[in-house]
């Protein structure tokens, strides 16, 4: 068949399913794993992990003696999509089937079951930390990265509502000083305005004749942190009612307490924070034991005696580095400990993802796949030497 | 734009404060304190966590400080004070003699020094002038409350004085 007789579907497919494309995207894979991991450096961890491995495209400052070139490149999202069809098409529908080829298609599959399980873990893995003292309980983790607006109702008892309502961060990080976004709920009897966002920022007391303090205090921008945990967010709110003036405060991520809005008998709190997840479980800390390298501050290992609580039902645990707590797809992991005014606090990392054990199971098919394909070939070359001893 | 995410509250979360002030929602030194009647703030520093003026052309200033090191001691610096304004050194012998006040729980001396007061990086001294303070130690840290201005203004504000240092103390974050 000539090239002209080919149909648009039949070229997207020979493209999609070709050696140079899978050489394409590994050595772009390759470029932007090392330019992604170089830039950990000057942007940091979690800005390196977006900006190269999160997202379709990018721009690489490509520094020549001191010149900065903008170098365009596709992002790591775009390039393990690509990835995924290159294999499937390549890999998987256009590969002769046979026994010969089962350890090759076997080990295909798992590296694009491998990609999916990256996809998954994308959209729905949550990570956050759970500080405990000793005798402290939680059931609760909140995230390292992800800040949300979050508006509690109470009572005229001062009992609050068991939930809360939450301005996730995608919804006000982009909302830079004189840019504004008005959110509304049919549960809130006024809007809430959001301006001035500074992902990290501090709070100082405002000069009296400062016109633009509120309440006496005023936002000042600091440099970011590499180290997004670092940061303390800020945004300025205007709390709009039905009727009544409009009020104004500051949101602050360090602040001690929230802003309150009073409208008739209910008072509604209104803070910025980090997100945070509930667990179907507690978790009480009972004693915290640090141990060191001999003559160093150098932690050797740290350990956490634990009791996990569901239901009111207690059970004994011990969290230690590399042996997490699992229960209903969370896991519980010893991260590290702090000292503070109230004594040692032990800090636990928490997981929760749906593709968890999938790169492992990945694994084991990519080498189950090579080892069938090893062994083929093995036999083959054996069958192949001995027949020709046999004619000799 | 409509909120439509919620959040479960756990039940080991603490309860937040309702209708909190400002100061107690953006206490970043944990530091509280009520500003008398007729009292102003001025730009605080790392030196100065209150710093609070007074006056019809904000004349007197009352601060506190908290100094880790101590600054060589409680005598060194009521002498310090003293030589502000142009006072003689006092003793150890006459320090004991000195009346005690509490700062935020703990006691400390009372120090009262009329004279000409030359203030930090100035040339001239200002005469009739009078300086309130108290100087506690809290292990190796100083704890400094200080007020100074023309003699007929601290004298009015006195009451205003021991009103703003009972007020002050410190509060520890909810965990």
């Amino acid at each position: 068949m000539s090239a002209k007789s080919k149909s648009f579907p039949s070229i997207v497919f020979a493209v999609l399913s070709s050696y140079g494309l899978a050489i394409t995207v590994l050595s772009f894979l390759l470029l932007i794993t090392f330019l992604g991991t170089l830039s950990q450096k000057d942007i940091g961890l979690l800005d390196s992990q977006r900006t190269y491995f999160d997202s379709w495209w990018l721009i690489h400052d490509l520094n020549i003696g001191g010149t900065l070139i903008p170098l365009p490149l596709p992002g790591g999202g775009l390039l393990m999509l690509v990835l995924f069809f290159n294999m499937l098409c390549g890999a998987v529908i256009r590969m002769r089937k046979g026994w010969r080829t089962v350890g090759n298609l076997i080990s295909h599959l798992a590296i694009m079951f491998m990609l999916a399980a990256g996809f998954v873990s994308f959209l729905y893995k949550t990570e956050g930390a759970m500080p405990l003292y000793e005798g402290q309980s939680s059931d609760q983790y909140q995230s390292y990265h992800d800040r949300i607006i979050e508006i509690q109702k109470f009572d005229a008892s001062g009992k609050g509502d068991d939930k809360a309502l939450v301005i996730p961060m995608k919804h006000f990080a982009d909302l830079d000083p004189g840019k504004a976004r008005t959110f509304f709920s049919k549960d809130l009897p006024f809007e809430i305005q959001v301006t001035g966002y500074q992902r990290n920022a501090n709070v100082a007391q405002a000069q009296e004749d400062d016109k633009t303090g509120i309440d006496g205090y005023r936002v000042q921008q600091v440099k970011n942190a590499k180290e997004d945990e670092a940061n303390v967010t800020a945004v300025e709110i205007t709390v709009k009612p039905k009727t009544g003036p409009e009020q104004k405060a500051i949101l602050w991520e360090r602040q001690f307490e929230p802003y309150t809005v009073k409208v008739g008998d209910a008072s509604y709190v209104i803070s910025i924070s980090r997100m945070k997840w509930k667990l179907p479980f507690a978790i009480r800390l009972n004693d915290f034991v640090r141990e060191l390298h001999p003559g160093t501050m150098k932690a050797k290992k740290f350990t956490s005696h634990v009791t996990k609580i569901v239901d009111g039902k207690e059970e004994p645990k011990v969290v230690t580095m590399n042996v997490p707590v699992r229960d209903q797809g969370y896991v519980v992991y010893q991260a590290s400990f702090s000292e503070g005014s109230n004594g040692e606090q032990s800090v636990f990392t928490v997981v929760t993802n749906p593709s968890d054990q999938w790169p492992l199971w990945s694994c084991i098919a990519v080498a189950v796949g090579l080892i069938i394909t090893f062994l083929q070939h093995l036999i083959r070359f054996l069958s192949r030497s001995l027949k020709t001893k046999a004619v000799i | 734009m409509e909120i439509t995410e919620t959040r479960d509250i756990s039940t080991h979360e603490a309860k937040p404060k309702l209708n909190a002030y400002p100061q107690e929602r953006f206490g970043d030194e944990r530091l509280r304190w009520e500003t008398p009647t007729g009292w102003s703030q001025a730009e605080r520093s790392q030196m100065r966590p209150v710093n609070l003026t007074f006056g019809p052309n904000k004349e007197g200033e009352c601060y506190l400080a908290m100094l880790p090191g101590g600054a060589g001691g409680v005598l060194a610096n009521v002498n310090r004070w003293r030589k502000q304004m142009g006072q003689p050194e006092l003793t150890e012998e006459d320090l004991t003699k000195l009346p005690q006040k509490a700062l935020m729980g703990i006691q400390g001396v009372y120090v009262t020094v009329d004279g000409a007061y030359t203030n930090v990086g100035a040339s001239e001294a200002k005469s009739d002038h009078r300086m309130l303070g108290i100087v506690a130690s809290l292990g190796e840290a100083g704890l400094f409350v200080k007020m100074v201005g023309p003699k007929a203004l601290v004298e009015a504000n006195t009451a205003a004085f021991d009103q703003f240092v009972a007020s002050l103390s410190l509060r520890t974050p909810k965990q």
